[in-house]
């Protein structure tokens, strides 16, 4: 095992009835990077991460958080994690000061600073009871139970769910500049790729509970490319490129986006005698977009699209 | 731990002030009902069940409790899980340095203090209220705080069973609150015993077995995989007494409203009769109908109709009777036999006098009641009312549960083993009429007064080790006869009241009825033995009677219903079991163990797992396969790449071929590079 590794599956499945919600995961994220985990909805985000949590068993497969396995994490290791889940949810009938009271006597390290810090950061008075925070209030309450512990691993699924583009940015700078530290790993599942591009050194990309790209963030960037073909008339039928992910064709252009572009890629195109080829640089969202959307050839060219209808 | 009882006390203290408010009104309607049961009885306006003197073995109240702690222990069972089941706030819950078996104790120990608040604290208050000299006109010892008592503990196995049910990983109509059928298992038992031990180790299996299936149900989040192997025994246990007791509902329900309707069988009942003049008739209840036959088999016809008899015809010839039940046998027992249905264990009430209500208690004393003040005002003994408990015990009659206020002859005498009295009520004096030196009393009755006589009693009965006698108040026998057969085959002894005429010189009658377990063993040998006496004491005639059962022949539904328990029952009540419907439920019980065996070998269950299960689904039978199937999670199977068989998912490589699971399929888009440390 990689000592370096804060969190390492091998082969790790889950199964709801017949259906496999992650399949065959095998990840190791090294220790002291934040690291983004991210897919369409119900592509397995959540699953793994309540699996490496130890909520629920995985069907096959192993995996280690910290160092232990995550079937049986003991209470020590528990104190090492902090764990924000993706609603939010808290004891509805407590106040602010009284969930920070009884969050504090199960957690031997329990830095009073930081939990008034960030609940005052988003506004939260000690009397405000649960019940009748909003959604951003909630999650920042959440933040501040799951930080005042300083664990050295923590676990955000989906921190910014729910939230306006301002309660998110809070939460994101809270979660950012309050915790990063070299030695502590933040690892998080998000939608919100402006999110990730500030904050994430690595990503994780699931499509359908499958891991088809786990990598630095600029590689990923760099790997997804897009290049525009111009043509004077009808751009001709596309051939088969290798890492293709989409083609767009309009009246005398066409896009194509692919993975890994290279030599034999771009021969390809250039065979298609273009007046004009251009690479076009794509930014997280888009390539990701691109990554995980429909794959293949798309048609805008209105007498095609007539004579398909 | 502290903050986690502090937490769930405060969590859910509402539901308890509910259950208390609920309980409190139930137990105070309860004690209303039971001043009013005095008020009416005091008044000449009421019958009733003597139990109903006493809140704490008042059969509405009990019944009330037994419902009230089930509900409320499982629906704060239920809640306390329940609550936290949000997958968002159990991770909050359970994602904390603290073991899972910290967290269920934390809110074990708070569940169980609202529980004790919430039913427990309402019942203490009725126990002090109803020893407490002025509320209750009846007496009151410690051991009738015991039927309330198990009826509170079972409504822990309740709350475990919430607790279980609202963490079970399983589907709502699958089995997912099958941990509740153990606990209503466990009510049934504790209604059913008739002995105190029972029922105290019935609730501490129970409490023992559902706290640690939910014990394990915390450890593994409610799944059946990853528990403790205690756990998954406990669960096991609690399931499979859930679905018997679903098995059994279901069947039940079959039977008696699907099958039962479709087929007829006539229920029939025969006992014997005798008439006035000491003929005796078998009379056989059949579907309703009643029918007169002598002895030989001849209907009876009615002399005024030529008609077969009426029952309303035939009962204007019944002879008057009076039966006495030796209790000899059982002297040297505790006279309280444990039983919630039965308040009579503790006291029976013997006579209302003045306003005055005279009970004799289980120890043997005649103790009084003012019906206005409700306070004790002393006992009667020999000796006189002196205020003190009486030191020589009475003797109870049998059948002393039930005050007709109507129809009862009013109570003149009272018996001791050795003597037997006479007592006057409003005088609170007692006046020995009879005595015996070398014999003891083994029970006494008194005649049974018709209308006619203005409900004067003019004799009673008495038996004795030795002697069968009929007196009169003046202690004068009108007959004696020797008890033979004895008092141990034959412990009751009735006597028919008879009229001199033409053709029958006979005044009495007197029979001697076998034990019926005694005549069970015996293989239904032992006879009814009559006796007819003359006025001249002497017996004119004798016979003896095959006793009459009931007809034990079932309908077929009844016996499908018997053929489904399971075959270990077959084998312990091998009597009570239809022979030839034995084989049907030994092959039911092999068919569940063969598909068990079938479900065990494809799902990869080791040998000695395979081989327990299937022995475990033959002793059981359904309810064994049904637990099978319910305790344990089936993973899917898919098509092997490799040998193109069938495997289970959850297994890391294929139990057919060793093949690992393939890995996801490329598609060229894949874009991985190692992470370094950053």
């Amino acid at each position: 095992m990689n000592n370096e590794s804060v969190i390492q599956t091998r082969n790790l499945t889950k199964y709801f009835g017949g259906k496999a919600a992650v399949y065959e995961l095998n990840l190791d994220v090294p220790r002291g990077c934040v690291f983004a985990f991210l897919g369409r909805n119900g592509s397995g985000k959540t699953t793994t991460i309540r699996m490496l949590m130890g909520m629920v068993p995985p069907t096959r497969g192993t995996g280690t958080i910290l160092g232990h396995d995550i079937r049986a994490l003991t209470p020590e290791v528990r104190a090492r994690i902090g764990y924000l889940t993706e609603e939010h949810q808290l004891y509805g009938w407590m106040n602010v000061k009284q969930c920070g009271e009884f969050q504090s006597k199960f957690f031997a390290k329990w830095n009073g600073r930081i939990f008034r810090g960030v609940a005052g950061h988003f506004g939260l008075k000690p009397e405000a009871r649960v019940k009748d925070l909003s959604r951003g209030e909630r999650a920042g309450l959440c933040l501040a139970l799951t930080l005042a512990p300083e664990p050295e691993l923590l676990m955000l699924d989906d921190p910014g769910l729910g939230l306006d583009p301002v309660a998110r940015r809070g939460l994101v700078e809270s979660m950012i500049f309050l915790t990063r530290k070299s030695d502590r790993t933040i690892f998080f599942s998000s939608h919100h790729l402006s999110d990730v591009e500030r904050t994430a050194d690595y990503i994780a990309v699931f499509d359908r509970s499958i891991l088809r790209a786990c990598c630095p963030l600029e590689k990923f960037q760099e790997s997804v490319q897009q290049v525009r073909l111009r043509f004077p008339g009808t751009p001709p039928a596309l051939p088969k490129i290798p890492g293709l992910l989409q083609a767009v064709r309009t009246e005398n252009e066409l896009r194509v986006t692919c993975v890994h572009y290279n030599g034999e890629a771009e021969t390809a195109l250039r065979a298609l005698s273009p007046v004009e080829m251009e690479s076009v640089p794509l930014g997280l969202e888009d390539a990701f977009i691109s990554y995980l959307g429909e794959r293949g050839e798309k048609t805008f060219i209105l007498s095609e699209m007539e004579a398909q209808s | 731990m502290k903050a986690m009882i502090q937490k769930d006390l405060r969590e859910n203290l509402k539901l308890a002030l509910i259950g208390l408010l609920i309980f409190s009104l139930l137990l105070l309607q309860a004690y209303q009902t039971c001043i009013s049961t005095l008020t009416n009885m005091l008044t000449g306006n009421s019958s009733g069940q003597i139990g109903a003197l006493q809140p704490l073995l008042a059969t509405g109240l009990l019944t009330g409790t037994a419902f009230f702690c089930a509900i409320f222990g499982t629906a704060l069972g239920w809640l306390q899980t329940r609550n936290e089941a949000h997958r968002d706030l159990w991770a909050f819950l359970i994602h904390r340095p603290v073991t899972r078996t910290e967290i269920f104790w934390g809110k074990t120990i708070a569940g169980l203090c609202l529980y004790a608040f919430g039913a427990g604290l309402p019942l203490a208050v009725l126990v002090a209220v109803v020893r407490t000299p002025g509320y209750v006109a009846a007496p009151f010892e410690w051991a009738m705080v015991v039927p309330p008592a198990l009826i509170f503990f079972t409504g822990i196995a309740y709350y475990f069973a919430g607790l279980l049910t609202g963490l079970r990983q399983a589907r709502w109509y699958a089995s997912r609150c099958f941990g509740l059928g153990l606990a209503i298992a466990t009510s049934f038992g504790v209604v059913a015993s008739t002995v105190f031990w029972i029922p105290t180790v019935l609730i501490a299996v129970a409490v023992l077995i559902l706290a640690a299936a939910a014990w394990g149900a915390y450890q593994s989040g409610g799944f059946y995989r990853g528990q403790p192997v205690a756990g998954r025994l406990a669960l096991t246990v609690a399931l499979t007494a859930g679905c018997g007791v679903a098995l059994f509902a279901s069947v039940g329900l079959l039977v008696n409203l699907v099958l039962g309707p479709l087929t007829h069988h006539p229920y029939v009942w025969s006992y014997y009769q005798m008439t006035r003049d000491g003929t005796i008739y078998k009379e056989t209840n059949r579907d309703g109908n009643t029918e007169y036959a002598d002895l030989d088999g001849h209907p009876l016809l009615d002399p005024k109709t030529g008609q077969k008899m009426e029952p309303k015809e035939f009962s204007k010839r019944i002879a008057y009777g009076r039966g006495v039940l030796s209790t000899l046998k059982y002297r040297n027992r505790d006279q309280y036999q444990y039983s919630i249905q039965n308040a009579s264990g503790f006291f029976s009430l013997w006579n209302i006098t003045d306003k005055t209500l005279w009970y004799l208690d289980r120890h043997g004393k005649l103790l009084g009641y003012d019906g206005q003040t409700r306070k004790f005002i002393g006992s009667l003994d020999p000796h006189g009312n002196d205020g003190k408990l009486a030191s020589e015990p009475f003797l109870q009659r049998a059948d002393s549960n039930y005050y007709n206020a109507y129809g009862d002859v009013p109570q003149k005498i009272i018996a001791t083993a050795k003597t037997v009295y006479q007592v006057d009520f409003k005088e609170r004096t007692l006046k020995p009429v009879f005595t015996l030196t070398n014999d003891e009393i083994g029970g006494y009755d008194e005649e049974e007064a018709s209308y006619e006589d203005n409900h004067a009693a003019k004799n009673f009965l008495i038996t004795t080790r030795k002697t069968v006698c009929l007196m009169d108040y003046d202690g004068r026998p009108i007959f004696a006869l020797p008890y033979k057969p004895g008092y141990f085959e034959y412990p009751q002894v009735e006597i028919s009241f008879l009229q001199l005429t033409n053709s029958s010189m006979n005044n009495f009658a007197v029979w001697f009825l076998p034990d019926y377990l005694m005549n069970k063993a015996a293989g239904w040998k032992l006879p009814e033995h009559i006796l007819w006496i003359a006025p001249a004491q002497t017996v004119t005639k004798s016979a003896d009677l095959p006793v009459l059962r009931l007809d034990e022949e079932s309908s077929w539904p009844d016996k499908l219903a018997t053929a489904l328990l399971p075959p270990p029952v077959h084998v312990e009540f091998d009597d009570k079991i239809y022979k030839s419907w034995n084989l049907l439920s030994y092959t039911l019980a092999l068919v569940c163990s063969v598909i068990g065996w079938t479900l065990a070998r494809r799902y990869n269950f080791s040998t000695t797992a395979s081989i327990g299960w299937t022995l475990f689904i033959f002793l059981l039978g359904i309810a064994g396969l049904l637990t099978f199937m319910c305790v344990q999670e089936w993973p899917v199977r898919e098509i092997c790449t490799n040998c193109k068989k069938f495997r289970a998912v959850d297994r890391e490589s294929c139990e057919h071929c060793e093949a690992p699971f393939s890995p996801p399929e490329k598609n060229g888009t894949e874009i991985f590079e190692p992470l370094a440390k950053v």
